[in-house]
């Protein structure tokens, strides 16, 4: 590729010529006095193409994605649809200086928040020293009772993370929220990257592009390392609530990429409190479960009764160290909305250094000044339901009509535990392949991080897009879709 | 030069470890499909080939084979051709019509999904959303032929995906076994069926008899096999000995057959034989008595079944602990 030195502007801008300089923080054209090469030399081999050759070449894109099942199912009365996540082919690039800092910084989260499990399930120093209030953690729903004293292999808890990252108007990444019980997407992390090289072989031909394709020996290596003690050649299992969840695309995906039976609860049987998968030559071990099924369903004699997905006497198993469960049970009041309010603090308090990703400033509406000053700023603020993921229930101050502002005013003020708030991010954007043509639209990104004896960060992540213009709501149950992440070796 | 090596079969842990709920959905996702493939042929056979005394289309027959009078008597009480059709092609309400095994096929395929080849399960969700979405309006007697070389198609293109594709483990083994369970079935019907309608009316070897057997071989994708084999004579007798007791010479086998690796003891003679053989040999009682064939006592369908669906062997390792 010709490199020259001039601004892209002043060259032929191809599928750009009508995207000009968004007024956010573009992750492509727009990062303040300096486009950093990488960055630049992808802009060129991208306006080398025409709006109708992209248009032409990406047609076949969901087509392709919904032949191939890439889909999550949406039930509605008896008919199961299947709904492609749609495709952007317009890459998220991250320089090689950027990915440094975001993997530094995930690993140091990541390490805090296994040490804060353990504490917090153990000796309670935290709460003793009064960094964080006893009644958030002791009595919040995601707190396990069944996991006060265990140990845990390596003492992690979370093997499987995804932090979900922003950036501001300035391009400062900051965190979201953290996902440490079941997180998902990272298939798409992977199909993506096929998918865009299917389409536009060309475009990365030649790039220093870092590969996201060990993922799956990773996360065996991961679950290997993690297994009881003792057991030298550990038989892993994926655990799935099994082919009508909405998710089963990855459980298909991981499970083959691991090269490991995916069970469903059925599937497992408890004998003398040793766990074991029924098969064709009879019961055979178990040794670890990376299990996809919510705390609450793993175990009807543990949790919900009801539960049929789960595994009778597996979570005893578990207490008795015969299986590894990851992530561990009582994972979830690490993700909580509340607890993340105080995540620099525990940074601080474990690890003695500044938490390297800054968090959103943020409002616990349990706390009188909290919600005393989330009333007063409604219309400036988003709102959030602590216990609500998926980007349902959210109020985003800015965009609400006067009513929806005193409707949600009435609710805050009864449930106030309910809620956190924060002001509203300016999130970057990047450009994006849109019925009018390349525009600027808003986008995240969620990095996963594997933990065993160490902490690994897959370079990429997934990098989801609000697809409706002006939309700062990239969740896919909202209209959201996704783009290949490049992360740049040099 | 670089040393190749391939581990032994007893040390690869994915091939000792089949789950029991994955063995039983890759035998129906293999029986299911070859009943789709059969029930495509035998509906096009029909509407082709098949007349009554009255010289109507014989579309009763199919009803007969597959033993549904009752249920769709009950559905359709003045029966029509069309009637036939809606029935075995779109109809939700009938768990052997076309759709519904294609409802089937497409969850046990959800199940084995990450075992099968990328390529099978594409090839079986394009099919299965395509049956799915097949409206009345698209099953006409006009365009029937092609509907039905269509689905047929569709099944034989999924054999061969299989073929090239599917990883020669218990798996696979599994999948024989349902196929060749369902296309013996599927023949021992096929003849009860037609010998029931031909042979009352005693006209064995006038002209529209000849026709008859003929369609029973063109039924069961037999019949040009048949005609390379007995270019002159078609008797009931060398038509029915052909579908049933013709066997294959072992020597056309691969040795694997003979010796199956991965299988504990108490599972090889059974299932490799019999899924070989199964074709030839797993024939109704009432059928081998008519024409003199010697079934093998440990074809019994309910211990094989249970045999290969593991839960014999499942209890038997609950008593003993």
């Amino acid at each position: 590729m010709r490199s020259t030195q001039s601004h892209p502007e002043t060259q032929k801008a191809g599928i750009f010529s009508a995207y000009g300089q968004p007024e956010f923080f573009c992750e492509l054209t727009n990062r303040g006095e300096n486009l950093p090469e990488p960055l630049r030399r992808v802009w060129e081999r991208l306006a080398q193409f025409d709006l109708d050759e992209i248009r032409r070449r990406t047609d076949n894109a969901e087509k392709q994605l919904y032949r191939l099942g890439i889909t999550f199912t949406v039930y509605s009365d008896r008919e199961a649809i299947d709904r492609v996540l749609p495709f952007d082919v317009i890459p998220r690039v991250l320089t090689a200086e950027e990915w440094a800092f975001i993997e530094r910084g995930v690993q140091q989260r990541v390490k805090a928040i296994n040490m804060f499990l353990r504490d917090i399930y153990h000796e309670r120093k935290i709460l003793h020293d009064g960094v964080v209030p006893e009644d958030l953690i002791l009595n919040n729903p995601g707190y396990c009772q069944k996991m006060i004293g265990l140990d845990v292999p390596g003492d992690v808890y979370v093997h499987i993370s995804g932090t979900d990252l922003v950036r501001d108007r300035s391009g400062r990444f900051l965190v979201l929220e953290d996902n440490v019980r079941t997180p998902s997407g990272v298939s798409y992390v992977i199909e993506n990257r096929h998918m865009m090289l299917r389409l536009l072989p060309d475009l990365a031909s030649g790039m220093p592009l870092r590969s996201v394709d060990d993922y799956g020996l990773r996360l065996y290596r991961t679950l290997c390392d993690v297994a009881p003690e003792g057991i030298t050649d550990p038989q892993v299992v994926l655990l799935s609530p099994g082919i009508y969840n909405s998710a089963y695309f990855e459980h298909v995906f991981l499970a083959r990429e691991m090269g490991v039976p995916l069970v469903e609860g059925r599937d497992l049987v408890v004998k003398n409190h040793l766990v074991y998968m029924r098969t064709v030559a009879g019961l055979r071990p178990v040794h670890s479960i990376y299990r996809r099924i919510d705390d609450a369903y793993l175990d009807p004699l543990a949790f919900n009764r009801e539960s049929l997905l789960g595994v009778p006497g597996l979570v005893e198993a578990y207490r008795r160290g015969n299986v590894t469960l990851a992530n561990a049970l009582g994972t979830g009041v690490a993700d909580d909305k509340a607890v993340y309010a105080y995540m620099p603090r525990i940074i601080k308090y474990y690890l003695q250094e500044e938490a390297m990703l800054d968090s959103v400033e943020t409002h616990i509406c349990a706390e009188p000044e909290g919600l005393a000053y989330t009333l007063a700023n409604l219309e400036k603020l988003v709102v959030k339901p602590v216990g609500e993921s998926g980007g349902y229930g959210l109020l985003i101050g800015p965009q609400a009509t006067a009513s929806e502002l005193e409707e949600f005013r009435a609710r805050l003020k009864e449930k106030p535990a309910n809620y956190i708030s924060q002001p509203v991010i300016d999130l970057s954007v990047s450009p994006t392949l849109c019925p009018a043509g390349v525009e600027a639209r808003h986008v995240d990104l969620r990095p996963f991080a594997l933990t065993g004896k160490s902490t690994w960060v897959l370079p990429g992540g997934l990098s989801r897009v609000a697809l409706r213009k002006g939309s700062l709501v990239v969740n896919s149950s909202q209209g959201g879709g996704s783009k290949d992440t490049w992360v740049m070796s040099a | 030069m670089t040393q190749l090596s391939a581990p032994s079969v007893g040390m690869l842990p994915g091939l000792n470890t089949l789950l029991s709920r994955y063995a039983e959905s890759m035998m129906w996702l293999a029986r299911y499909m070859e009943r789709i493939e059969n029930l495509a042929r035998l509906i096009e056979v029909t509407e082709a080939f098949v007349r009554g005394t009255d010289g109507e289309t014989g579309w009763d027959s199919i009803v007969q084979i597959n033993s549904d009078e009752s249920r769709f008597q009950a559905l359709y009480p003045s029966a029509s051709g069309e009637d036939v059709l809606q029935f075995y092609i779109i109809d939700p309400a009938n768990p052997s019509s076309i759709r519904a095994m294609a409802n089937a096929v497409r969850e046990n395929a959800r199940s084995v999904r990450p075992l099968i080849s990328t390529e099978m399960w594409m090839q079986l969700n394009i099919f299965t959303r395509w049956i799915l979405d097949l409206k009345p309006g698209d099953i006409r007697q006009t365009g029937l032929s092609a509907l039905c070389n269509h689905i047929k198609q569709d099944c034989q293109t999924h054999t061969g995906i299989t073929e090239g594709t599917l990883y020669r483990d218990q798996a696979w083994l599994f999948y024989l076994l349902g196929r060749h369970l369902e296309r013996s079935d599927q023949i021992t019907r096929l003849i009860d069926i037609r010998y029931h309608k031909l042979l009352p009316l005693d006209e064995i070897g006038s002209e529209i008899d000849t026709t008859q057997w003929v369609s029973v071989l063109r039924s069961a994708a037999a019949y040009h096999a048949f005609r390379r084999l007995q270019p002159v004579t078609t008797t009931p007798a060398n038509v029915v000995g052909f579908l049933l007791k013709m066997r294959v010479s072992h020597v056309l086998w691969p040795s694997i057959y003979d010796k199956p690796p991965m299988f504990s003891r108490p599972f090889q003679h059974t299932i490799i034989y019999e899924s070989m053989a199964m074709p030839f040999r797993n024939v109704s009682r009432n059928s081998a008595q008519r024409w003199k064939i010697r079934v093998p006592r440990k074809s019994s369908f309910g211990a094989y079944m249970s045999i290969c669906i593991g839960y014999k062997h499942r209890s038997r390792q609950f008593k003993t602990n």
